[in-house]
Order: structure tokens, then C-alpha cells, then sequence
């Protein structure tokens, strides 16, 4: 696969590490435990289009929100996490 | 069989002698292997897989089922090579496969006798009694009995290479389809690569008598390829095979650099496997003959008919002089004419009953073939009608398969087209698109047109906007084509390479493996080297006759890479043998080797494990000396390989606030304190230092294994969970030499080597500060202790590194290693990878009171979990005892090694030469209540069942003293 | 042909601020002479500077972090360069894809990787401890290439324009 990075242009997915589906907002240091569970441990897998965190660690070692179909690979644009 | 006197495009003049089976025959430049067996004669090339029957050629390129040889010798020895593609070189050596003792005399043809056990999927429901015949008699027959070629057993003498190339358009076969298309492409100035995987570029213009513009094809061909070399940027790769369409317009090609040539001349890779980026993909990859299944089809002198006309016009090699041609349509009419003009007697079989009458040959109307004789070669043909005609050469025209794998390889299923009686392709990859015969055009002008057409319009989607090619005048006839796909009977062969019939695939249907996939599996229809290129649609053809759907509704099996073949050399290119993977060296690599060192890998590290002397024996030696050295002395280990990380920036504190577990804000400058941090589901990520050189740097060390790991963790928490922290992370751990001196002498011979003050009270425990060092060198100095001496970490930049290490040795500290260190920090207890496994709290290492109640940080929530605080969990203890191996498990004494019982096991084990016996860190559940008693150790796998005593993980100098002096 | 020259005492000083900290750096994927420097451009914010050893580029401590020694360094240039390039980069090359000034970080022959052309030689460089890996990934490319390997030389900056 190949992956748009909003820095380096697109490159070959051997240049990124991914941790799969993008976690929802980190829980405040207060919430339920159950929050913290779901925080951690639950994603989901849908079949479609769905955001994902890509880091490019062997280029400009951005994390990157990328939104892509897990059927399709087609992916739909990325963008830096921290801008 | 024969070399027709004038014709084909060899080259007369370049005689090529080669070998087959041990006997020498000639061929000429331009022929392939194939084509030079037919010209002298030979039909029988192989045995089949299962039953050994005789086999000879079939088609004419990288389709071919049959002819399958081992190519050369040595370590350049190839299996399973087609001989239909394997270009005639001076002295080539092929040997036919499969066959013992001979081709003509295989014993193993008795299979054949028991056909009717040997039928698709026999293999299910045999060699299953009695059960220990199966590793005694069984395997070992089946192992002897599998397979096709033998592979090489020596290394591989040549050189392999990769090559990455970007391009707007990518165009895939250089047949009147492809040629167009990169005509029309390149000319609008798009960077354009063709790629074809015969020698000669042209397609079926090479294997026809097709005219273009009134004048022979060919001088079309060389008009179009003058153009193409002409123009900047266009490659052309010729022997070329793109074999796989990957994500986002990635494609593989393997280059067949120096397969034509006896041996690679030095300065050429063998092959070149090619990683290939394009915006847009013209597929103009042609169509292949489908056979007929018949009885008797597979017999030697049974051809493609297109094949046969190739032979003819491309190699001036004719196949047969008594010729039967089996057609099931009008093409197969083309090889009757080129039959007949090169001098063979030709009996035209069509099932039509309103077939043509053909001047000069005899037609038979309305009839079929049903079966064949002779006994290594055809010698006659059997019609329905009972007729029975001599021949020697039986051409079969089934219809026509498009090319369309690589439109499939990305699930884009082709479809039925009955009109056409033939699978186009499905959706492609996005930004490609089929043309000419790969997309069901079965005309030349239609080739001509679609390519063009595809080609102008790829160049236009990638930005470059051209003009339409003048498109020249060709035939245009469509070739009338009644589908036929077998004829009853028995030994009708569907997959020629796994001995398929038509009679397995309807058992297949019959016992329930009704859907094509499974169909596929249970008979091995399409599995074999040839991927079913000439089997797949007569299989399904027949799948869906036996199981009452349409073809249609049947559909085709999965397309996967690779289309054909690829050697793993092409894959692996030059990074091979000893540089299969980079290493990583240390700045004092090469003075450690110097100095005895012996090396591990560490990773991509190479590390110095221990440092050898003069008269030592063996490693227990050297490790057993260092260690007492330190206690006693004075030693130094490059400790270079762990990951140090700058945070600097106004927030730096902020975030290691939140990555660490305890709390870092507070730290002074020109402090250390010892940090772990977790993961964010509570478990231990990795531990080490955090030296605070100034209000807004920080100094983050890790262990060796997880220097990325915390690096990308830190990059996580920054971008992702705190972004609008105002900080930098900079990885350093390339930009300094780090030097660990420990011992109770590690002071003075400190004071030897630097200017500063290195008094404890200057320098106290976990201290640190800038210095300048003896020979003008600059550097850092922390105090930190891994040993549990007295000790000090030395960081200057690389190329200072030897210089230092040579200082020190001059003041008398000696060299250690990685088993020396690992001894002295299990002596002390100090946690490494054995522990820090990823399974482990800081409570089981004994850590808990780290975790900040006041802070939140990365794990803080999860860290508390009731199986992560849990009182009964493994926790970290010492044990003492002879026969101690990492891995070991733990038992309560007499308790049975069973898993319900285990209790722990053993994280690293050494022998203490401080303590003059075995000892170890270990988990062990209910640990520190054990702590005084005695412990089962079972190691099944190496075969110890011993006891040991449990005691502190801490087995010299509880209280720390050594290194706060 | 392609010539090959290795660099040692390699002088480097990671930069980390805001956009303008130094006139002249560039802000997305490249390269500038600043300073006194080889500035390239490594992520939003950041610039990796390849100097003399010894340098002290003109900002605030806490803008600048020492990294002497940290990389190896090759350059190359020749007629073949960029087909020898190509057997390792997975990057377009082409004059119109990567013209003068443009920079890269990159993974090619399993190392990570930073490549930089100034005018028609370029620069290719991977962390100290990968250069005898790299090195022996360059012999490899340079077979069939007529690779020419000059001895190690001290590396210095291109001057600025004008």
C-alpha cells in the first residue's frame, strides 16, 4: 500500500508503523474504569472506510490520522495529527 | 517435425548446439528450447505427474503445461522450466523430468494401471492404515513420489538485483495492443514503460501471418519499437514479466537480465526484480488457446493449433507432415492454411455442420475427435464416426482466454461473455485498464484501435495530454466460434500438469465439492505451476455442465500473484547471504574486536559479549574474571546501544510527567532519577534514567530492545495525546559513545581520564554534569549504577570513543561485556528483558511504590485493574541452586508438572562467581511469602527437575552502599 | 560510472523552533545553506544541520542539540548515479520529481535513510551505526556500474548563493 503523507508525498507503507483503527479521545483521569477499558481495548473493525493511525517512522516521523477502506484499500486522504 | 527450409525469424547463420536427455542436437539463435526439440524431431519431453504419461509440447509461451525441464546444472540447476520459453543458447543443458530410468521407459508409468485409485482426492481416503505405516512407509514413498524437477542442491552462483522505477503509464505486453498503447502514450511526453515478457517484442504478430497496412506486420512492429528507443522517457523492458498488481498502482516485475546467456558477464545481475509505481496501467497482456478435453488428448503431437502455426511461421520448425486439426471455429482454420503451405497433408475436424470447405485439404464436417493412438507419440486420430486417420501432429483450437490476471489480483472477478465464449475482465485496480485481446478483442484493427486508444487516454489521466494515433488498416474478420470444451470419455485431460480429467472434476461434483474453490482443491485442478493457464475455464466448464449452473453462475477461482513463476533471488536482490539484513556497530566496535571481543547480535546490534585474553579457554573464563574484576577493581562495558532521547522545550517536564509513572518534574538539574513507564493498559513499557542537564532538556535512557519502542511512545504521547505541549524529541543515541566504569576503583581511574571534580561530593549518586576529558575531548558525566559499584557513565561523541577507551585502559579499568554485565545485574537484582517481558506490573518487579497517586500518566487507570494488583501474582524473587536455566518453571515441592500447578518461572539464571554458585531472578507467585524456602525448578525441555531456594532478589550489598560512596 | 565519496568528521547539530529561527531554513521537504550549514528540513519544526565539527549554529541552547558523529555520509555523482540510486531507493528521481534542493527521508536497502541533491551530486546518509551496512549496500549497486570509491574525505558545506 501506499500512504499520502501530507509531508513527504505518497510512499510505500513499508515506511510506517500503524496501530490499526484511531482511538476515540483519550478518557478523562476520573473516568470509569469500564472507559478505560473500552479506551484500550475495544475498536472497531468495520468493512469500509474507517480512520486508522499511521506513523511514518522511516520519513518525517509524523503520526497520521489516514481514512481508509479495509476492503477496497483505497484510502480517502491523511492528515498530521498535530498541526 | 522438421526445420522447414526458408521461414521464421531464427537466424540461420548462428547455429546453437545444445543438449537433451545426454544426446546433442542443433537449433539457431531466436528459437527456444521448444521450438528447436520440434525442428529435430523430438515430441516426447516429459512424463506426467501423477500417472508418468508420455508428454510433449503443447503451446508455445510461459502457458505451457507440459514441457517442463530441468535447465542446466550445478548450482544454476532450475526445475520445472518451460522449454517454450527458455531461450537456445550455445551449450545449454536440459534434461527431461519426472522419469525414471528413462523418457522412454518410466517404471513409474505402472500408476497408470491403477488410474482408477488414483483419482482426485485418493489421498483422503488412503494411507490411513495401519496408522504406523504412515512415518514409516507412507511418507517416505510419497516424498520420493512428489514433485515434478529436482531443485539445485549447490548455492547459487550468481548475482540478483532490485530496481524501483516510477512512470506515468506501464504497459503490459508488446503485442499490436501494447505497441499502440505506448506509441500513443509516449508521444503525448509521459514517462512510459512496455514491458513484455518474450524476447522479441510483437505478441502474436510474431507467431501470425497478419499484414498491417497492406505490408507484413512485422515491419509495422520494427517502425513503432525505432520510435520507442528513440524517445527519452521510454523504457523498454523486453524478458520482462510483471507479475503482480499491487495496492495503489504497485506493480512486480521480474527482468530475465542473463537467463538467454550460458553466464551472467560479470558486470550483469542474473535477474532484476523490480518494484514499479504508475500512475496509470494499460493490461495489453493478449489471450491464450484453450484446449479441448477429449480421450487421449495429452498424448505427444497434441498442440494448441495457434501454437502450431507459431512453430511454423516464427521458428520454420513444422510439427507434423500428416496434420489433423480439431477446431471449434474459424481460427483454428489459420493453422490448417499454414499447415498446408509448409508441405503437411491436413484433415480439417469440425464439429460445425456447416463448416467450410478449405482448398487443398480435406474438411470433415459435423464429426469430433474422440480419441487417439500411439504408444510415445501420436500415430492416429479417432473420429465419432469410427473413421480412424494416420496423423502425426493433431492441432486443437478451443477458443481463446484473455490474459486478465492482473486485473484480477485485486478480487476484481472476470466475467462470462457467452457471445464471446471467454472471461473478460472484471473491475480492474483502480487506474488500470484492459485492452486488445486481454479485453476480449479478437481482431487485429480492433487490437490496434483499443490500444491506441487506452494508451492516449492513460497518458491524458496522468497528465499528459497527446494526440490520437492515425490508425493503420488491418483484418478485422471475427473468427466464428462454437464453444466446445470436452467430449465424453474417459482419460479426457482437463489440468495436464496434475493429470486433472474431466472425470475427476464430475467425482468432485459428485461428492459435494460443488463450488469452484472447492472444486479446485479437492482435484488440484489450477494448482500447479502453471496456475491452470490452459485447464481453468474447460475445468469450470465442466464443473458447471456436472453441477446444472451456467458457466457464469459457476465463476472463475481467486487470482493471485505471482502470473507466473518468480525466482527469490529477483525478490531478495543483493541483500543476501551475510547481508541479508543491516548491522548496527558501536563506536568502539572495532576497538573491541582489537581487544579480544567476542560478538552477539543483539538485534541489529553487534555487541562485545565478553573480551578473551591470551590463555583463556573458553567463555566461562573471561565472563568468570570480569565480573570478579568489577567487584574488585575497576571494568568498563560500552553500553553505546542504549536508547538515549533529548526531550527539550519549555513542556519537557510536563510530558515526562505523563509518560513516566513517577514524577520527573521535580528532578533538579544535574540530577538522575530512575523512571519506568508503562503502557497505557497498565503493564511495564520499558525503565532506565531521565538525567535533567538543564530546566527544559532531559536525558531519557531505555533498554537496547525498546529504544524505538519508547521513541515511537514518546512521538504517540506528544502528537496524539498532548499536542499542544511545546517540546522536542530528538533521538541521540547515535551521537554519543556511552561508557559504563564500575567498581570501587572506578573513581581514581576516573579522575585519571577527566579535569572535573569527581568527588562525592561534587559528583554525588545520581548526579550528573558536563566535562572535559583528558586529550581535549568534551563530554558528559552521570553517576548511575547498573552494577551496584561504585559507578559512572561516560558519554562523549563517536569518533572520541577510542580514545577514551584507551585512556581508561591505561588507568588500569578492563574491558567487559554483556555477560559479564548481565551476571553483575542479576547479582544485584536490577530488572532486564527477562523481566521486563511485557507481562509484568511494577508491582511484580517490586516497583509498585513508583506509580505517582498525585499525577496522571500513561497506564494510571489500568495499572489498578484487580489482575494487575492481584496479591497472588508472580512476583520478583532470587533463587539459588545448581542447574538454574531461564525458562525454567517452578513448583511447589512433590507438586506434579502439570500447568495448574505452575507457580513461576525462571527470568535469567547465571553463575555468580561472587558467590561461587548458581543464581537466578525468577516470577514466582506468593513470592515474597516463599522467600527462605525451597522451590521445584522443572525444565522438561532440558531435562532438569531440581530444587532451589528461594531468597531477596538482592544478592550482594542489600542496602546500596557500594554506590553511594 | 558513479563516484562515490565518504565523509568523516561529520558535524551535526539538530535544530528544533519555530519556523524563523534561522533566516533561510526551509519549511517543508529540502534543503538550504544556513549558516554555515547544510540544513535539512526533518519534520514540521525541525531541521537536521550537517556542518564542520564544532559549529555552533547562532540560536538559543534550547534550540539546538549536538549530535557530532551521529550519521554517516556518502556523496555520489555520475552519469549512472541515479539507476545505481534506484536499486536501493524506492523514491522518483526523476529531474522533475527530485530536482535540485529537494531532500528525502527514506527506507532503501532495510536502513532508514536521508538523501539530498545539490545541483547534480547527491547525498545520501543513515545513522553511524548502519555505514558499514550502507557501504557494502553501495558496492552492491555500484557492480556493472563502474563505481568509483574515493578515500574519505572531511566533510564541509555547500557555500551559500551569492
Amino acid at each position: 500500500m501506499r500512504i499520502p503523507c501530507p509531508f513527504c508525498g505518497e510512499r510505500d507503507a513499508a515506511e510506517f508503523l500503524t496501530i490499526g483503527s484511531a482511538p476515540p479521545p483519550r478518557p478523562a483521569a476520573d473516568a470509569p474504569m469500564a472507559a478505560w477499558h473500552d479506551y484500550v481495548h475495544l475498536r472497531d473493525n468495520p468493512a469500509g472506510l474507517h480512520a486508522e493511525l499511521w506513523q511514518h517512522i522511516h520519513g518525517c516521523r509524523q503520526w497520521l490520522r489516514v481514512m481508509r477502506d479495509t476492503r477496497t484499500h483505497v484510502v480517502a486522504g491523511a492528515e498530521a495529527c498535530r498541526r | 517435425m522438421t526445420r522447414l527450409a526458408t521461414g521464421g525469424l531464427i537466424d540461420r547463420m548462428q547455429p546453437r548446439r545444445f543438449t537433451f536427455d545426454g544426446r546433442g542436437y542443433q537449433g539457431y539463435a531466436g528459437d527456444t528450447l521448444a521450438s528447436a526439440l520440434l525442428a529435430n524431431g523430438l515430441r516426447l519431453v516429459g512424463r506426467s505427474f501423477k500417472y508418468h504419461r508420455p508428454r510433449g509440447i503443447w503451446g508455445l509461451g510461459s502457458e505451457e503445461p507440459n514441457a517442463l525441464v530441468e535447465l542446466r546444472a550445478g548450482g544454476r540447476q532450475e526445475p520445472n522450466t518451460r522449454a517454450t520459453t527458455a531461450e537456445l543458447f550455445e551449450g545449454l543443458v536440459a534434461h527431461s523430468q519426472n522419469r525414471w530410468p528413462s523418457l522412454r521407459f518410466d517404471v513409474m508409468a505402472v500408476n497408470g494401471l491403477f488410474g482408477p485409485l488414483l483419482s482426485a482426492g485418493f489421498y483422503y481416503k488412503t494411507f490411513m492404515w495401519p496408522s504406523s505405516f504412515w512415518e514409516k512407509v507412507y511418507e517416505p514413498l510419497i516424498r520420493r513420489a512428489a514433485g515434478l524437477g529436482r531443485a539445485a542442491t549447490a548455492p547459487d552462483p550468481d548475482r540478483y538485483e532490485r530496481m524501483h522505477a516510477h512512470c506515468d503509464v506501464l504497459v503490459v505486453g508488446a503485442g499490436p495492443a501494447g505497441l499502440a498503447a505506448a506509441l500513443a502514450a509516449a508521444r503525448s511526453g509521459a514517462r512510459v514503460i512496455l514491458a513484455e515478457e518474450d524476447f522479441a517484442l510483437g505478441g502474436r504478430l510474431l507467431a501470425d501471418r497478419q499484414e498491417i497496412n497492406g505490408a507484413p506486420a512485422l515491419d509495422w512492429v520494427a517502425w513503432v519499437l525505432a520510435e520507442l528507443q528513440n524517445l527519452p522517457e521510454v523504457t523498454l523492458l523486453p524478458r520482462t514479466t510483471v507479475f503482480g498488481a499491487f495496492d495503489h498502482g504497485t506493480y512486480g516485475a521480474v527482468q530475465r537480465v542473463a537467463d538467454h546467456l550460458p553466464e551472467p558477464p560479470p558486470d550483469m545481475p542474473r535477474q532484476r526484480g523490480w518494484t514499479i509505481v504508475a500512475k496509470r496501467v494499460v493490461l495489453a497482456a493478449g489471450a491464450v488457446e484453450r484446449p479441448i478435453a477429449f480421450p487421449g488428448n495429452d498424448r505427444p503431437g497434441v498442440m494448441s493449433a495457434a501454437a502450431v502455426r507459431g512453430y511454423i511461421h516464427r521458428y520454420g520448425a513444422l510439427p507434423g507432415r500428416h496434420a489433423v486439426v480439431f477446431t471449434a471455429g474459424d481460427d483454428g482454420l489459420r493453422t490448417a492454411t499454414a499447415l498446408r503451405d509448409a508441405g503437411a497433408e491436413v484433415t480439417v475436424v469440425d464439429p460445425r455442420p456447416e463448416a467450410p470447405a478449405m482448398p487443398g485439404m480435406r474438411v470433415v464436417a459435423g464429426a469430433r475427435v474422440v480419441g487417439t493412438r500411439g504408444r510415445l507419440g501420436l500415430s492416429a486420430v479417432q473420429l465419432d464416426s469410427g473413421e480412424r486417420i494416420a496423423a502425426d501432429v493433431l492441432a486443437v483450437a478451443g477458443g481463446w482466454n484473455p490474459t486478465l490476471h492482473l486485473s484480477a489480483h485485486q478480487g476484481g472477478r472476470p466475467v462470462w461473455d457467452a457471445a464471446q465464449a471467454a472471461f473478460l475482465p472484471g473491475t480492474p485496480p483502480p487506474g488500470m485498464v484492459v485492452a486488445g485481446a486481454a479485453a476480449g478483442r479478437f481482431t487485429l484493427a480492433a487490437c490496434l484501435a483499443d490500444g491506441a486508444a487506452a494508451g492516449l487516454q492513460a497518458a491524458r489521466d496522468a497528465g499528459h495530454d497527446g494526440r490520437p494515433l492515425d490508425l493503420p488498416q488491418a483484418e478485422d474478420e471475427p473468427a466464428g466460434l462454437r464453444a466446445l470444451y470436452h467430449v465424453p470419455g474417459r482419460k479426457a485431460f482437463v489440468d495436464f500438469q496434475h493429470d486433472v480429467t474431466v472425470d475427476d472434476i464430475a467425482l468432485a461434483a459428485r461428492e459435494g465439492f460443488r463450488s469452484v474453490e472447492h472444486a479446485k482443491r479437492y482435484t488440484t485442478l489450477g494448482m500447479a505451476t502453471d496456475q491452470g493457464r490452459t485447464a481453468n475455464v474447460v475445468g469450470l466448464a465442466i464443473l458447471a455442465e456436472a453441477t446444472g449452473r451456467g458457466i457464469a453462475e459457476t465463476g472463475t477461482t481467486m487470482f493471485r500473484p505471482p502470473y507466473t513463476p518468480v525466482t527469490i533471488g529477483a525478490l531478495a536482490g543483493a541483500q543476501t547471504g551475510r547481508d541479508f539484513r543491516p548491522v548496527r556497530r558501536t563506536p568502539l566496535h572495532a576497538w573491541s574486536a582489537r581487544h579480544g571481543a567476542s560478538f552477539v547480535d543483539s538485534g541489529a546490534w553487534q555487541r562485545a559479549e565478553w573480551y578473551a585474553r591470551p590463555g583463556e579457554t573458553g567463555w566461562r573464563d573471561s565472563v568468570d574474571r570480569e565480573v570478579l574484576q568489577v567487584r574488585r577493581a575497576a571494568g568498563f562495558c560500552d553500553v553505546s546501544t542504549l536508547g538515549k532521547i533529548e526531550v527539550v522545550g519549555p513542556d519537557a517536564a510536563a510530558l515526562l510527567d505523563f509518560v513516566y509513572a513517577n514524577t520527573m518534574s521535580t528532578l533538579k538539574p544535574g540530577r538522575i532519577r530512575y523512571g519506568i513507564m508503562l503502557r497505557e493498559d497498565g503493564f511495564v513499557l520499558d525503565d532506565g534514567t531521565c538525567a535533567r542537564l538543564a530546566k527544559d532538556r532531559f536525558f531519557v535512557t531505555t533498554t537496547t530492545a525498546n529504544a524505538a519502542r519508547v521513541m515511537q511512545h514518546l512521538e504517540y504521547a506528544h502528537q496524539v495525546l498532548r499536542p499542544e505541549l511545546d517540546v522536542a524529541i530528538l533521538s541521540v543515541t547515535e551521537a554519543w559513545a556511552q561508557i559504563a566504569l564500575a567498581g570501587p576503583q572506578a573513581r581514581d581511574v576516573l579522575a585519571q581520564v577527566t579535569q572535573a571534580d569527581v568527588s562525592n561530593a561534587a559528583l554525588p549518586h545520581m548526579a550528573c554534569l558536563d566535562a572535559a576529558f583528558v586529550g581535549g575531548l568534551r563530554g558528559r558525566l552521570y553517576r548511575i549504577s547498573f552494577s551496584g559499584e561504585l559507578a559512572y557513565e561516560i558519554g562523549v561523541p563517536p569518533e572520541a570513543a577510542e580514545a577514551l577507551a584507551d585512556r581508561l585502559l591505561a588507568a588500569g579499568a578492563v574491558p567487559y561485556g554483556t555477560e559479564a554485565l548481565g551476571v553483575l545485574r542479576i547479582e544485584k537484582g536490577h530488572a532486564g528483558g527477562g523481566e521486563l517481558n511485557g507481562q509484568t506490573t511494577a508491582g511484580d518487579l517490586g516497583l509498585g511504590r513508583m506509580l505517582s497517586t498525585t499525577k496522571d500518566f500513561i497506564g494510571r487507570a489500568l495499572a489498578q485493574r484487580p489482575a494487575l494488583v492481584d496479591p497472588a501474582r508472580p512476583v520478583l524473587v532470587g533463587l539459588r541452586g545448581a542447574g538454574l536455566r531461564t525458562g525454567a518453571h517452578l513448583l511447589a515441592p512433590g507438586a506434579a508438572a502439570v500447568t495448574e500447578n505452575d507457580l513461576g518461572h525462571v527470568t535469567a539464571a547465571c553463575w555468580s562467581p561472587n558467590l561461587q554458585q548458581t543464581i537466578g531472578l525468577a516470577l514466582l507467585a506468593e513470592g515474597r511469602d516463599r522467600i527462605g524456602t525451597r522451590i521445584r525448578v522443572f525444565d522438561a525441555l532440558r531435562g532438569h527437575d531440581g530444587e532451589a531456594e528461594v531468597a531477596a532478589p538482592v544478592f550482594i550489598d542489600p542496602e546500596g552502599t557500594r554506590t553511594r560512596g | 560510472m558513479v563516484e562515490l565519496q565518504p565523509f568523516c568528521g561529520i558535524g551535526l547539530t539538530a535544530l528544533h523552533g519555530p519556523p524563523d529561527l534561522l533566516p533561510g531554513l526551509p519549511q517543508r521537504p529540502g534543503w538550504a545553506p544556513v549558516a554555515g550549514a547544510t540544513a535539512v528540513w526533518t519534520a514540521p519544526r525541525q531541521w537536521l544541520c550537517f556542518h564542520a565539527p564544532g559549529l555552533v549554529l547562532p540560536v538559543a541552547p534550547a534550540q539546538r542539540t549536538p549530535m557530532d558523529g551521529a550519521r554517516s555520509l556518502f556523496a555520489l555523482r555520475g552519469p549512472l548515479v541515479r539507476e545505481l540510486l534506484a536499486t536501493i531507493l524506492p523514491l522518483d528521481l526523476h529531474p522533475r520529481a527530485f530536482p535540485p534542493g529537494a531532500a528525502a527521508a527514506t527506507l532503501g536497502a532495510h536502513l532508514p535513510l536521508l538523501l539530498w541533491l545539490d545541483g547534480e551530486t547527491f547525498h545520501l546518509s543513515c545513522a553511524r551505526s548502519y555505514g558499514d551496512s550502507l557501504a557494502a549496500a553501495l558496492q552492491a549497486a555500484g557492480r556493472g556500474r563502474n563505481l568509483r570509491v574515493r578515500d574519505a574525505v572531511r566533510y564541509s558545506p555547500a557555500p551559500a548563493a551569492g
